[in-house]
């Protein structure tokens, strides 16, 4: 069986702006976002919780919008501007949705909250969310096995309701 | 009662919880990608050179495998090894702590399968990639199956057998009186049976390792763990390092002060949840001994199929509940019956009693446990372990009971209050369970509820139901040791290999050594997780706080008794002269009678050559105690559920919890929510569902086996209930990272009761259950 299967992995360039920083790099069609970040680039930020789209741990912004980059094949995107949990502060300075997840205590281990500071960055600039409920929803697509989700929430709720409305 | 969050008019800031308490000392690198988990090294972090390895899983669970092929895999570009039973390191047997399935069964070692997805090969090659497509074209070919093979309690029923000890060494058979006769002659009787499902810890970060031998033989891994010494002991023996001595002969040498100086370094910083399921796992072996081969450093993370059957779950149970009363809701006899699964391999039994023989008075009492041993993986230690399981059984009985005899659910656990322990009849080191229970009802507007079953609806029609159930869990403390050391600079660094799991370790050791050394939060600085620093026991058991604090606390304490004493007998000290038990140590000074002051940092300044360094042990006696020590608290949860589909949706949980004293009110609510949030996940969602005629469990992925997403979990209102624990531990506390789990898939099913009419006893409670019902 093993002596048929052949892949045409030849690697193929790719341009991303990731975190400001342009990278030219090829790397296999089959590579996933996810892999380029950890594997090519040794960005660790974004997490791999089950590879398969159904956990949200590796959530990044594609071109501003919220993605799950293990679904996400890192040559289809040739050009894109990528923001992960790494380029979310300014500095050492936490972004105002950093900031309220350590304020609301919005996570517990760390491992789900790359991913949903990325959703909710997603989510506030989605502009679809106003009520509590309507976070919670949106904001489904990140498991927290810790259980912070009243938290997250909480966070969240306060960067919506305290940010100007984008001009 | 029930607030309503889906208009925008109600969408209000949320206020600050905890607003006095230090937030996590480790948020910043947990919030902008710097923190790293054993899954994020590089190789720049290994000397240049980091392989990566994939684990290859057998697809069949009994009979021999007859032949691995690893050519086609061998001949890919960058593969470096196939590891499979044949060319493995032979391993020497080890001692595995809480009853681990690698004490019984070493990864790799023959032909023999146990299970589905056991570890057949592991792949090492130089990328990911390449390791994953090299995993794939492994071919592994097996003997036919082993015909009785059993892998549900439906199957393996007739393996059943009596268990003398369950968890760490708790009796699986009690009796106090004569429970059956009692049950016979009670004028009310309850006798119900439950089923409760597989469900696997699933945390979110899988299990990984990193492992590096050095060029004068030594192995250092990186992993994220609960127990870092006993997994370099499992490694030690494993590899055959001359550690003849087993667990607990090194640890009573540690805690003696000897240095564990072995060629085996176990370092674990960070952990992306952990919840039991790691510690003493099969592929703490896998990585070393295919490094060992490579002589390279490796990686091997699993994936999330892999986690089902590589690590521990929450076993079935099934269990049988009979309560006999007077005509005033008393309990005459609790008779609690159980019978759980285990693997073949390990010895893992839940403490499925823990609360049956603690938490209601009865003057006959029964304990009766079996296992029956499955030919799956090990089912292992799991939030709560045995007590979510037990609960949900007792407290849905009870409330059966209450409903029989017309009373509230509330009373019939008041008229039933345990004032000393019920199986021992020790005296309780304190318990302030009544006031959980005013404070808890208050808050859910309990009292204003309709009591008849049915009665309640929404005013879009859906039944409302409420319910209620008692939380209970150990409050145990184990051995550990802790050096703090004050340094020239006034600052102090406070050494114990205790581990961050998410429950907060770092925010509350570091201040609990501040506050006792009456130093500033950030002249302080806690190094944890490393089998190089003082022994800090095992995070488990919601012990951490109450194991590792204890030592911090003797040693911080140690410190400024020392301190003290040098300055007074320190002529260029403002305080020379003074008496010891005259100053007061606050934000980094010194500060005696009359306004006289010195900082920590001026005072040991002038002694850069001599640091103050002091260790301590606490734990020996394993927390015995003359007094029953528990914790307590009350669950109460309101249900709507539609009445066409029987659709559940949980609206509101309020858990009211005495723990003793509290050191960071942030964290331990964090943690109680959280773990209320695996309660609703037990009674609504978790279940791994196992193929009765392979072996496999289904649905291994994150897709299929559910768990709570943020849309699931309703509002979750914690009351930290005052209480003093101060006889039962020196710092006050109590364990309170399991207690919240408890209790509430039983207050959920309660409710669902009181909004339905539907006792369903078996979880997790899903629409098929309800809807075959007649409602
Ligand atoms: S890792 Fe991408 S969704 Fe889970
Ligand atoms: S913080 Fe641990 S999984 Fe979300």
């Amino acid at each position: 069986m093993s002596e048929t299967i052949s892949y045409n992995n030849a690697p193929v360039p790719v341009a991303l702006t990731i975190n400001g920083q342009v990278h030219q790099i090829a790397v296999e069609p089959r590579t996933t976002l996810l892999d380029l970040l950890r594997e090519h680039l040794g960005l660790m930020g974004t997490k791999k919780g089950c590879d398969h789209g159904q956990c949200g741990a590796c959530t990044v912004l594609l071109n501003g919008e919220r993605r799950v980059s293990c679904l996400t094949l890192a040559v289809s995107h040739d050009e894109a501007t990528v923001t992960t949990v790494e380029g979310l502060a300014e500095g050492d300075v936490l972004s105002p949705l950093q900031q309220a997840f350590l304020e609301y205590d919005a996570f517990q281990c760390g491992y789900c909250t790359p991913g949903q500071l990325c959703s909710a960055q997603g989510l506030l600039r989605e502009g679809h969310a106003r009520t509590r409920d309507e976070v919670r929803e949106l904001m489904s697509g990140n498991l927290c096995r810790c259980g912070a989700y009243p938290h997250i929430t909480d966070a969240i709720l306060s960067v919506l309701l305290t940010q100007q409305p984008a001009p | 009662m029930v607030s309503d969050y889906s208009s925008p008019a109600n969408a209000k800031l949320p206020p600050l919880p905890a607003p006095g308490s230090p937030r996590r000392l480790e948020g910043h690198d947990k919030l902008t990608g710097r923190a790293r988990y054993a899954g994020d090294f590089t190789a720049d972090l290994t000397g240049g050179v980091l392989d990566a390895a994939v684990v290859v899983t057998s697809t069949q669970a009994t009979g021999r495998i007859l032949s691995i092929d690893a050519r086609a895999a061998s001949q890919l570009t960058g593969v470096r090894l196939v590891l499979t039973h044949e060319t493995a390191p032979r391993l020497h047997s080890v001692m595995a702590t809480n009853g681990a399935e690698i004490g019984d069964l070493l990864p790799l070692q023959d032909d023999k399968l146990h299970y589905y997805g056991q570890a057949v090969a592991v792949v090492v090659a130089d990328t990911l990639a390449t390791a994953r497509d090299a995993a794939a074209l492994v071919q592994v070919t097996y003997s036919a199956p082993e015909p009785d093979a059993a892998f549900t309690l439906a199957q393996g029923r007739g393996r059943a057998q009596d268990v003398k000890k369950v968890g760490a060494g708790d009796p699986g058979q009690v009796q106090v009186g004569h429970p059956e006769k009692a049950f016979a002659a009670a004028p009310h009787q309850v006798d119900m049976t439950f089923d409760t499902a597989a469900h696997h810890h699933n945390a979110m970060e899988p299990g990984a390792i990193v492992a590096a031998w050095d060029a004068d033989g030594g192995l250092t891994v990186h992993l994220p763990t609960q127990f870092s010494y006993g997994d370099a002991v499992i490694l030690g023996e494993a590899f055959g390092f001359g550690l003849k001595e087993r667990l607990p002969n090194i640890v009573a040498q540690v805690l003696g002060g000897i240095e564990f100086h072995h060629k085996v370094r176990v370092v674990s910083t960070m952990t992306g949840g952990a919840f039991g399921s790691k510690n003493a796992n099969v592929h703490l072996l896998l990585a070393p001994m295919a490094a060992k081969l490579t002589g390279r450093p490796v990686k091997l993370v699993l994936d999330r199929a892999q986690t089902f059957t590589l690590m521990p779950f929450r076993g079935e149970m099934h269990q049988r509940i009979r309560l006999g009363a007077d005509a005033e809701g008393r309990l005459q006899a609790v008779l609690h019956d159980a019978l759980l699964a285990k693997g073949t391999a390990g010895q893992f039994v839940a403490p499925i009693g823990e609360g049956t023989t603690k938490v209601y008075a009865t003057p006959n009492l029964g304990l009766h446990v079996q296992a029956a041993a499955l030919d799956t993986n090990a089912p292992g230690w799991m939030r709560g372990p045995g007590a979510p399981n037990g609960q949900f059984a007792l407290e849905s009985a009870l409330d059966t009971l209450a409903h029989q005899l017309d009373l509230d659910p509330l009373e019939i656990r008041l008229r039933n209050y345990a004032e000393t322990e019920p199986d021992t009849g020790k005296e309780w080191s304190s318990k302030a369970l009544r006031e959980c229970y005013a404070q808890g009802a208050a808050r859910v507007g309990w009292h204003h509820r309709n009591p008849q079953v049915g009665s309640m609806r929404a005013a879009n029609g859906r039944l409302i139901g409420y319910g209620m159930a008692t939380a209970i869990y150990p409050t145990l403390q184990l051995p550990a040791r802790a050096r703090v050391e004050l340094g020239a600079d006034g600052r102090a660094v406070v050494q114990t290999a205790n581990h961050e799991i998410g429950q907060g370790m770092i925010t509350a050791f570091t201040q609990l050594a501040a506050e006792t050394l009456g130093l500033p939060l950030e002249h302080v600085r806690l190094e944890w997780g490393d089998t190089r620093l003082p022994y800090g026991g095992m995070t488990v058991g919601s012990m951490t706080t109450l194991s590792g604090g204890a030592a911090i606390l003797e040693a911080a304490q140690q410190v400024q008794k020392a301190l003290l004493k040098r300055v007074v007998t320190d002529k260029a000290s403002p305080l020379h002269g003074l008496a010891p038990d005259e100053l007061r140590v606050e934000n980094g000074h010194m500060v005696g009678p009359g306004g006289a002051s010195e900082s920590v940092a001026a005072a040991m300044a002038r002694h850069p050559e001599a640091p103050i360094r002091e260790e301590a042990t606490t734990g020996r006696t394993m927390g015995h105690s003359s007094y029953g020590r528990e914790a307590f608290g009350a669950e109460f949860a309101v249900v709507s559920v539609d009445p066409d589909t029987m659709h559940v949706q949980v609206e509101r949980l309020v858990g009211a919890f005495a723990g003793g004293r509290i050191l960071n009110p942030l964290l331990v609510r964090s943690q109680l929510m959280g773990s209320m949030v695996w309660g609703l996940g037990q009674a609504l969602l978790e279940q791994s569902e196992m193929d009765e005629r392979t072996g496999h469990w289904l649905n291994d992925s994150l897709g299929e086996a559910l768990v709570p997403t943020n849309a699931d979990v309703a509002d979750i209102d914690v009351i930290l209930v005052e209480e003093d624990d101060s006889r039962g531990h020196p710092l006050g506390v109590k364990g309170l990272g399991e207690l919240g789990i408890t209790g509430v898939a039983a207050a959920i099913a309660n409710a669902i009761y009181h909004a339905t009419g539907q006792r369903i006893t078996s979880l997790p409670i899903t629409l098929d259950k309800l809807l075959a019902t007649p409602h």
